[in-house]
């Protein structure tokens, strides 16, 4: 804002004005204006600052000899990576785990909000909302355990359920069967996180005007008619908005969820569709000590994510005329 | 999930920046202290003035015990003026190290792992204290370490900067080894005690168990580890011509003593039988299925209450002596107990010697320069190799459950230790503490045994038992791990990726066709992958070593 402020200032006399303006104004919210100043510090520190480590993605870091004392080797961690033979397959599941994250994750809260919006009865509203919001706050590790214990062949709850509906006849090993890891994986993600990510959408849908839907019933909307032409085009900016952060993650596909439910990679039987960016990172990386190839793969799918955050981002202001800026 | 997962850029940047802010401020201090060489001159013994110094173990599984808060610690605080402040590697080992040494803040003692990078690293930076003098000064480890292993722990430069833990020396008859097969002895008898000798008697034992117990696990393969269970270790090893456990470690490799070359294990056609065996106990619902994903915890369990029939668990002297005193609390005949190792049919049973042994021991403690008393340091390690260190190790401080020796120097039960109740006896914590161990451990708990032959205690007697098949000497394959960053560390880690996925789909597989074809494609993939190379390079270590061994 500064920057901005001093460049039109230097511009033009009538710009001088009008900034001197904010500057004043500024001047005067001041008591207001300094509690951003924890947030601006906080992200210079540990965002714009550490971003001079960088550099290590084109050395050959070695803790001996610091950042700036290791050998520069220009893009060979990067070929390394590119040229790794998993390349292909963690990018593949990259990109497919992103994509059902993004198709059934994303929405679920939303569906939730909606739907407790619709709830009449306020002591069941917000019974719901608690029980629904307590997952978020167990880490992966516990998560994954009650997973291990519930679809373990050798009683696991759920085998033991099916065989008992007669469903099944023989325990199936939900856990070492490549197919039906990302419907664990997803369903585990929506069960975790839907309750604490629809208290944004459920804020939004407090705000919503009252005499829209009085107007709407007034024309004879039902209630499923004001959900969906009232209550839905009223939130459409901050699902747009989420939206956009979300595509913006897109490459960071899942990291502890994925670590946790396959024994840290110990249950290798799913590595093909469960080797992701980060754990791969974390496997040949960080647990090798060749920190310099896990920055330049970390930097890749930076770039890939910050292109996709402006791609989304211009895509939704052209349509819907609502955008990160 | 926005935005709430943190991006490992940020991550690793921000430690490596950590690590560069804080090692700009270190480097003085670390020439400094090199400097300040500690006069050895007249230093009161161990247990005489107060010593205290900082420990840290560089394993992820390494976490404090609470140093003071058991019986041995509290002890060696009371009455020997040793205070230790424990430093924990939160799980993450590696990432703990390298912050440490980058900030320049290195504890006063590490044990980590001998020859790994971190050490040769940290020696080669003159980061640690070198300890030729200090053996030479004092009485114990220079008498029970055997010259030829002191000759292998010594750095390039002729230098001695290792304590080895858990070492063994060649004048020690009573070695001990954690693993074997066992079999439940309530459920054997049951069956009639079929004979079982050969993996043809055990599949037909395992089915008659779960036909007989559907609720037990017929076979038990512990937790994974690198990739594999410890059951098709020693299916592998049952194949006799000295096999051993040893070379399935994170790329597996078949070393022949004869030409003295590591060959690719992929294509000893023991390695495809021992995953055709393992597979089809898999299929047909012999041997546990949850092996890749179940924890310690849960296979603890299953012993404790008896519902295992024949185990082949890694360190099952340990866990299975807790089960047992457990199930024969309640059943004298009940628990699990050892058996020879099984074998292939058609196999020379003596040439099955699943084990090997070292003299070189688990790892090494070092001292860093950042030690204010590294004498001292070395002083406790001294007093505590010997046998009166050693007994507290096993057994407790001395006045707790024993208060006098035997010529072996055994410790002689005392009233406490005869009427103690096993949940008490557990509370006590006794063995916790373990900062390094000597060949005299062996020796003790060997007598100890030996005072009451029927009450000896079942994993002592299992460890004894099962390193009778340890007949390799690992010496030789002594600093043969690849620089991680290195070219050829790079291959290693694609090939142990590679063999340890074809693992499990070797296990799981439906039927052989299927696993046929991932061994087919596992063998042409780690070609592919350089394994040929990393045979090569490790063939050469291993010749250097074998060349230093010479007189």
């Amino acid at each position: 804002m500064n920057d901005k402020s001093v460049m039109k200032w230097n511009a033009s006399g009538e710009k001088k004005k009008r900034s001197k303006g904010i500057l004043r104004r500024l001047a005067g919210q001041w008591q207001v204006q300094s509690m951003i100043l924890p947030g601006i510090l906080f992200i210079v520190v540990f965002s714009y600052i550490p971003m001079y480590g960088i550099t290590i993605a084109f050395k050959e870091f070695d803790i001996f000899q610091g950042i700036s004392g290791s050998p520069w080797v220009g893009f060979k961690q990067f070929r390394l990576f590119f040229e790794s033979p998993d390349f292909v397959m963690i990018m593949k599941n990259t990109l497919v785990i992103a994509v059902l994250k993004l198709i059934f994750i994303f929405p679920a809260p939303i569906i939730l909000a909606l739907m407790l919006n619709e709830v009449r009865l306020a002591a069941f509203k917000r019974i719901v909302q608690t029980l629904t919001y307590l997952p978020h706050f167990i880490s992966w590790v516990i998560v994954s355990g009650l997973l291990f214990s519930i679809l373990a062949v050798e009683s696991g709850s759920l085998n033991i359920a099916l065989q008992k509906l007669n469903l099944i006849e023989q325990p199936t090993n939900w856990l070492s069967v490549p197919k039906y890891f990302y419907s664990i994986l997803i369903s585990a993600g929506i069960w975790k996180e839907i309750g604490f990510s629809s208290i944004v959408y459920l804020a939004a849908i407090t705000g919503i005007n009252p005499h829209l839907y009085e107007a709407a019933a007034m024309d004879g909307a039902g209630r499923f008619k004001q959900m969906v032409l009232v209550t839905l085009p009223s939130i459409a900016p901050v699902v747009t908005i989420f939206l956009i952060l979300h595509i913006g993650n897109l490459l960071n596909a899942g990291f502890e969820d994925i670590l946790a439910i396959t024994n840290s990679g110990k249950n290798t039987i799913l590595r093909d569709v469960s080797e992701v960016i980060d754990t791969y990172v974390y496997n040949f990386g960080v647990n090798q000590q060749r920190y310099s190839f896990a920055t330049a793969a970390g930097l890749f799918k930076s770039i890939i994510n910050v292109l996709l955050l402006w791609g989304a981002n211009s895509i939704a202001r052209r349509m819907s005329g609502s955008s990160l800026w | 999930m926005r935005g709430r997962r943190k991006h490992f850029t940020v991550i690793s940047v921000m430690t490596a920046l950590s690590l560069a802010l804080s090692a700009c401020g270190g480097d003085s201090s670390a020439t400094k202290s090199s400097g300040d060489n500690q006069t050895s001159g007249e230093t009161a013994l161990f247990g005489e003035q107060p010593l205290e110094f900082s420990f840290y173990s560089n394993y992820d599984f390494a976490s404090p015990i609470g140093y003071g808060n058991d019986v041995s610690t509290k002890w060696l605080k009371e009455n020997k003026k040793l205070n230790l402040v424990e430093i924990g590697s939160n799980g993450n080992a590696s990432q703990k190290f390298g912050t440490m040494v980058a900030s320049n803040d290195l504890p006063d003692v590490i044990m980590l792992d001998r020859g790994s990078t971190d050490y040769t690293t940290m020696q080669k930076n003159g980061m640690l204290v070198p300890l030729d003098d200090y053996y030479k000064k004092y009485p114990v480890l220079q008498k029970l370490i055997d010259p030829e292993t002191f000759n292998m722990l010594k750095a390039e430069d002729g230098h001695i900067y290792v304590i080895p833990n858990w070492f063994d020396s060649a004048q020690n008859q009573y070695k001990n080894v954690n693993t074997g097969w066992t079999v439940n002895q309530e459920i054997y008898a049951d069956l009639g005690k079929p004979e079982l000798k050969t993996f043809d008697d055990l599949y037909s034992y395992l089915k008659q168990v779960k036909e007989k117990f559907p609720n037990v696990v017929p076979l038990e393969p512990g937790i994974a580890m690198n990739g594999v269970n410890m059951l098709y270790k020693l299916i592998y090893a049952g194949n006799g011509g000295n096999r051993t456990i040893w070379n399935i470690g994170d790329v597996p490799t078949f070393p022949n003593t004869e030409t003295h070359t590591l060959e690719s294990i992929f294509n000893d056609p023991a390695y495809l039988d021992a995953f055709k065996y393992m597979s089809q106990l898999t299929r047909e619902g012999l041997v546990s299925p949850d092996m890749f994903t179940q924890k310690q915890e849960q296979v603890q369990e299953k012993l404790n209450s008896g519902r295992i029939a024949v185990t082949a668990i890694s360190n099952i002297t340990g866990l299975g002596n807790t089960a047992n005193d457990i199930l024969r609390a309640k059943d004298p005949n009940a628990g699990y107990d050892f058996i020879p190792f099984l074998y292939k049919s058609g196999i020379d049973p003596t040439t099955v010697n699943p084990h090997t042994y070292g003299t070189l021991g688990w790892n090494v403690v070092v001292i860093t320069k950042k030690a204010k008393q590294p004498e001292q340091i070395f002083q406790f390690y001294d007093w505590w190799a010997s046998e009166e260190g050693q007994r507290i190790n096993a057994f407790g401080p001395p006045g707790l459950l024993y208060d006098k020796v035997d010529e072996n120097g055994a410790p002689i039960d005392n009233e406490k230790a005869k009427t103690i109740k096993p949940e008490e006896k557990a509370n006590l914590k006794i063995g916790l503490f373990n900062p390094l161990g000597s060949p005299l451990y062996y020796k003790i708990t060997h007598f100890k045994n030996a005072q009451d032959p029927d009450h000896q205690n079942w994993g002592m007697a299992a460890s004894e038992y099962f390193a009778k098949f340890a007949k390799l000497n690992t010496d030789q394959f002594n600093n043969m791990k690849l620089d991680p960053k290195s070219d050829a560390g790079i291959k290693e880690q694609q090939i142990k990726q590679i063999w340890q996925e074809a693992n499990a789909k070797m296990i799981f597989a439906k039927n052989d066709e299927e696993l046929e074809a991932v061994y087919k494609k596992l063998q042409a993939d780690v070609m592919k992958a350089g394994y040929e190379d990393i045979l090569a390079e490790k063939t050469k270590l291993w010749q250097s070593n074998l060349a230093q061994m010479k007189p």
